[in-house]
């Protein structure tokens, strides 16, 4: 939690001031009993009405004074818990955006957003609650007993038997709640799984007729988020009650002992028995209020726990310092494994492999050998095992990982854009791109025609009603993107398997004209895709076996040969 | 999958595969009702599908809000005994305040553990409900939704919902009836103070109104900002590859920021007017328990209106009361509104048409197994705009089929269509001779099998994943159908075999071995029809090679239907029809359509224009 203290700190002249205004107003509450007391004992028991509107006059302006204290203490409170909640979140946001991918890999795109959102608010509630009610509880608690002592010392004796037990009473039911929270909110998660996989594999659901199952399986989700939801309400629906009973309990026993007294004449008198019930009230409010606040408090700690995940997730990858934008070489792996960090597995074993400058390379290999893996490892979206990996002489690892980046072209198997227009899309690849250079990209990927027949042409939303993208047009997008800035090195990892093979020949020829002296690494699926390039390099479970042109591999390595008549065998 | 130009019911983009998450709540989550009353019905409705407890709850509330309003009057009573020295009637009215108190406690106790039940059963019967209906749904309504909608309304507007009820249900009856009590408590005691305390609630209701405005304003303004930071998170999340790849991170932060600034602000704006409500209800509170204090004391002065300082003591602690309802119901009446929008949101997925089936024949029933006829098929997804059109083919039983054709061509379509997703316009497709819409659906489902293009894995083992196929499977022929599909290699590989979880409905595999295993649970289901639509697109042709292998033995005499972009995939099929903007223009044998020179073989030579480059 002292993690988290520091996002404060900007803010600690509110967050001071806040407990201050709002023990002022307390500090006026407080007061206004023991006013209306004398009020009732002398104004009104010995008919003194120039008493009734001077300490009237007295508590009309304590009650202001009040009311704006508590303002300001809001206001205080919330300037405070909104700009650590802010800063908070921006930062971890930062956090979000520079994981490296490993680490996406560890988190589900569901939970960082609830860590953003629902997390974070809970850590907000506790700044803001602590800022106010935390000080206005021990306030109203201290000062309500010692007001209520100073009435009468003999009430000691009903809060010290009354107050232990209560306390232990709210904190035995809250131990008993707080674990059924968080199972609550794992039963929660799992009715949202299953209509999330409901709803986006509706389709399999009805091929396989598997209505029935699904809602059975559903119900068995519904009832057990039915059941924790409701044992945890079992246990809520006695506290009010308990605090009420030791409320009331109070309440008879200084009406008993202060009204014996009172009319016993033994120094009590009505309305000092009155200010007692009007402190009570408060003593045991406050207490309430401090249980709210635990409750606040053991969410926000999970929170915390979920939050402080995201902070401390250090990007694995760093950048290293030397510039590398003006880098046009060779790339090089030397002795290049990996393993992924999670499974242990290795997936890429000792590969030795040089690719030249403009050159265009194709990767064939089965599912699972290891492809995506090793181009993944060029721009550093993990780091080699063992071995290295140069652009020219320079290590990645040494090079600036921006400017490594900004080297390459790169299209990913599964095709990612963002919400926005297509042009806005396609000026990712350079923010300052001309409409005639976007059509121009456009018309080299094949997606012109489509793009203008939209009815808002190159300014159709993606990702909002009314405009639809198939995979192929979605994949073409992508190319753009990755091509418009003429990249030095371009990455496509299978990037076209959803076009037919008139459109990828055009586009491919199309693209050979544009990027002249650019190097392509192409991961393949297709021989005819594969064949355009220079060399093929083959993969099998994680070796390098062979990089050959396609003539040499033809003549000499078995598994292309496989490969080549089983999608070729006619032409041979 | 079903491109049409139309505007307006163009099926929506998904971007990300299951829907936008919680996108929608940029858009939802705080609309005003359309039809309140009969939203409101409909939800009092489900509430009342419990009437006894219903009633019991209100009778409970009735019996609690009493006792809340004798408590002052006896206290009242008991310190005017105090006042008047007058010792056993102290102790009488203490003794009745201990009944009430303790009555008291049991109401409240059982009212709190009522309205818990009583919320839970009627959410879950709601949420059931829904569930019921969404798995009944024609699969255009999935196709025509975002998915992010419908399960918004699916979680935050049942949950918003819920936790209405939950608060709504107690604070407006209680509410309403301490307001009615307390004026008739008042009356009785003294007409003259309860119209200077009336005076309170006017300006107490007159606040309340006048805040809830602009805390309505901002808190549907927050609503949307979070909305933008989900949807950022999400974006900067599911992207992560492309945004590091183009070194985006700052222009996402920057965006990110001015988002999260903006929430600061609406948030601050919209907390100061909710929480001055208290500090106002305050100070209007001792305001007005002065007034009636020195009022009253005036009165007691004076010796008329029969005002005793017990009266006061009531009628203090009675104004009390009264702020107390009236702020509850303001905050709730926003948060009603909401609630009430979202039902109306929840029952519109409850109001849909399900799926009808009305075909009665059984095919499974049958002896032949798997011929296919399309006979002048005609469809459109939106009227006016053709996909397919007349459409013939005949597919004798055992045959192997590949659909082929440019993006776009109507190839998904036919699948769609001969699985009833959507229902030809013209013509028939009749299945061993039966028109397709007389059999019935399910029977009709369970002898054809679909591999689609779009894997969707459920989150949970490897076996039961295959085993969806058919859930009576035993372990054997879970791992018999992965060596049919060449899944049992990589199965074999992981730690715990075919007990591994899938994460996140499978994100934790590769495209390839999420397809394999979607094969493999095809290949259990044991259908008279198999349909693979781009099963394969994903996995290398060697592995798929293999499992065509495997395929042609499993289907020897059953119908399969493939489609496919690559053309080594298909050059083996009994028939290959080539389509074109929704007609066949060509059907015939690899061998025949080459000697055609037509599109197969235009086609075809494009295949090896990649040469020249």
């Amino acid at each position: 939690m002292t993690k988290f203290i520091r996002y404060l700190k900007p803010y600690w002249y509110f967050a001071l001031l806040a407990p201050i205004m709002m023990a002022l107003e307390v500090i006026s509450e407080l007061r206004l009993p023991i006013l209306m007391k004398e009020i009732v004992n002398v104004g009104i028991g010995q008919n003194q009405s120039a008493l009734i509107w001077q300490n009237g006059l007295q508590m009309i302006i304590i009650v202001l004074i009040g009311a704006f204290c508590g303002l300001l203490s809001v206001l205080f409170s919330t300037q405070a818990a909104q700009g650590f909640a802010n800063d908070l979140r921006k930062d971890a946001f930062s956090r979000v955006v520079h994981l490296s991918f490993e680490q996406t890999d560890q988190f589900t795109i569901g939970s960082l957003v609830t860590r953003l959102t629902n997390d974070i608010e809970n850590l907000r509630i506790l700044v803001s609650q602590s800022t106010r009610m935390f000080v206005r509880a021990i306030m109203l608690f201290g000062g309500g007993i010692i007001m209520m002592l100073s009435i009468d010392i003999s009430f000691a004796l009903i809060l010290f038997v009354v107050l232990p037990i209560e306390i232990t009473l709210i904190f035995v039911f809250l131990r008993k709640a707080a674990p059924l929270f968080t199972i609550v909110q794992s039963s929660m998660d799992d009715v949202n799984a299953v209509m999330q996989e409901n709803v986006s594999g509706a389709r399999v659901v009805k091929a396989y007729v598997r209505e029935d199952f699904e809602a059975k399986r559903f119900g068995v989700t519904n009832d057990a988020l039915t059941n924790n939801t409701l044992r945890v309400a079992r246990i809520m629906a006695f506290i009010g009650p308990a605090m009420t009973l030791f409320l009331n309990i109070t309440t008879i026993f200084i009406l008993y002992w202060g009204g014996s007294k009172a009319i016993e004449g033994s120094g009590l008198q009505v309305g000092d028995v009155m200010a007692a019930l009007n402190y009570v009230a408060m003593i045991l409010m406050s207490v309430m209020m401090v249980a709210m606040i635990f409750q606040s408090i053991t969410r926000a700690k999970a929170s915390g726990a979920r939050v402080k995940e995201v902070m401390n997730a250090y990007p694995s990858v760093q950048s290293g310092t030397v510039d590398a934008s003006n880098l046009n070489d060779d790339i090089v792996f030397t002795n290049v494994s990996f393993r992924y960090p999670s499974t242990g597995k290795p997936v890429l074993k000792n590969i030795n492999l040089e690719i030249k400058k403009g050159e265009m390379l194709a990767i064939l290999g089965a599912t699972g050998s290891g492809k995506t893996t090793l181009v993944n490892l060029i721009p550093r979206f993990y780091d080699v095992t063992d071995g290295a990996i140069y652009i020219g002489h320079e290590d990645v690892r040494n090079l600036d990982l921006v400017s490594l980046r900004k080297l390459f072209g790169i299209v990913p198997q599964k095709t990612e854009l963002f919400s926005g227009s297509i042009i806005d899309n396609i000026r990712w690849g350079k923010p300052d791109a001309t409409l005639e250079e976007v059509i121009e990209v456009c018309k080299v990927v094949q997606a012109h025609d489509f793009v203008s027949g939209f009815k808002d042409g190159y300014d159709t939303i993606i990702g909002e009603k009314g405009s639809s993208l198939s995979g192929g047009q979605k994949q073409r997008i992508a190319i753009a993107r990755a091509i418009i800035g003429r990249p030095r090195y371009l990455i496509f990892d299978d990037s076209t398997s959803a076009l037919d093979l008139s459109t990828e020949a055009r586009l491919y020829q199309a693209m050979s004209a544009f990027l002249k002296d650019t190097m392509i690494i192409l991961i393949a699926q297709r021989v005819v895709s594969a064949k355009r390039a220079n060399r093929i390099a083959i993969l099998d479970n994680g070796n390098l076996v062979a990089c050959d042109t396609h003539a040499n591999l033809l003549k000499t390595n078995a598994i292309y040969q496989d490969i080549y008549y089983s999608q070729l065998k006619d032409e041979g | 999958m079903n491109r049409q130009s139309n505007q307006q019911s163009r099926p929506v983009v998904r971007l990300r595969p299951g829907g936008g998450g919680r996108m929608s709540s940029i858009y939802g989550n705080f609309e005003k009702p359309k039809d309140v009353k009969g939203a409101l019905k409909r939800l009092v409705k489900y509430l009342g599908s419990n009437v006894y407890l219903m009633l019991i709850l209100i009778l409970v509330m009735m019996i609690s809000t009493v006792i809340n309003l004798l408590g002052p009057v006896i206290q009242g009573r008991a310190i005017d005994a105090i006042d008047a020295f007058e010792k056993t009637k102290l102790f009488r009215n203490i003794l009745l305040l201990g009944i009430v108190y303790g009555i008291g406690i049991v109401v409240s106790l059982s009212s709190g553990l009522i309205s818990a039940y009583l919320t839970q059963k009627t959410v879950r019967k709601m949420r059931k409900d829904l569930f019921g209906k969404l798995v009944h749904l024609p699969i255009r309504y999935f196709d025509n939704h975002m998915h992010g909608d419908i399960m918004s309304r699916m979680t935050n507007d049942v949950d918003t919902i819920a936790q209405t009820i939950s608060q709504a249900v107690a604070s407006i009856i209680s509410g309403i009836m301490t307001i009615i009590g307390v004026l008739a408590i008042m009356l009785f005691f003294s007409a003259k103070l309860t119209l200077i305390s009336s005076v309170s609630i006017f300006l107490s209701v007159f606040v309340t109104v006048f805040l809830s405005k602009y805390i309505k304003k901002y808190f549907r303004r927050n609503q949307q900002l979070l909305g933008m930071i989900n949807a950022q998170v999400e974006e900067a999340v599911y992207g992560h590859k492309t945004v590091a790849a183009f070194g985006k991170e700052e222009d996402l932060q920057q965006q990110f920021n001015e988002t999260s600034n903006q929430l600061r602000k609406t948030y601050i704006k919209a907390q100061v007017y909710s929480f001055a409500i208290n500090p106002i209800m305050t100070f209007i509170n001792n305001f007005s328990f002065l007034v009636i204090v020195a009022v009253g004391a005036y009165f007691v002065y004076r010796g008329t209106d029969a005002m005793t300082v017990g009266t006061i003591i009531t009628f203090t602690s009675l104004s009390k009361q009264f702020s107390r309802p009236i702020n509850e119901i303001a905050t709730l009446f926003v948060q009603i509104q909401t609630a009430i929008a979202a039902s109306e949101r929840v029952f519109e997925v409850i109001d849909e048409k399900p799926e009808v089936n009305l075909g009665k024949e059984l095919l499974s029933e049958k002896a032949k197994v798997g011929t296919i006829e399309f006979k002048n098929v005609y469809f459109s997804y939106v009227e006016g705009e053709p996909v397919i059109q007349d459409f013939n083919l005949t597919v004798e039983s055992g045959e192997k089929i590949a659909l082929v054709g440019a993006t776009g061509s109507g190839k998904t379509t036919m699948v769609n269509l001969l699985m009833r997703f959507y229902d030809i316009d013209q013509g028939s497709i009749m299945i061993d001779g039966v028109d397709i819409r007389e059999i019935d659906k399910n029977s009709l489902r369970q002898s054809i099998a679909i591999v689609l293009q779009d894997t969707v894995l459920f989150t949970d083992t490897i076996e039961n994943n295959i085993r969806y196929g058919k859930l009576d499977a035993t372990l054997d022929e879970v791992i018999e159908a992965a060596k049919i599909s060449n899944a049992h290699n990589f199965i074999e590989r992981m730690q715990e075999g075919y007990q591994t979880k899938l994460i996140e409905s499978g994100s934790n595999f590769s495209e390839g071995e999420r397809q394999l295993l979607s094969i493999a649970r095809a290949v259990l289901a044991q259908p008279k029809i198999l349909i693979l639509d781009e099963a394969t697109s994903s996995v290398d042709t060697r592995t798929e090679k293999n499992i065509q292998d495997a395929m042609v033995a499993l289907m020897k005499d059953r119908t399969s239907l493939i489609i496919a972009h690559r053309l080594s995939t298909i050059r083996d099929a009994d028939k290959i029809v080539v389509m074109d903007k929704g007609h066949v223009v060509e059907i015939g044998r690899h061998d025949e359509l080459l000697a055609k020179q037509g599109i197969y073989y235009r086609l075809y030579q494009q295949q090896f224009a990649g040469n020249v480059i």
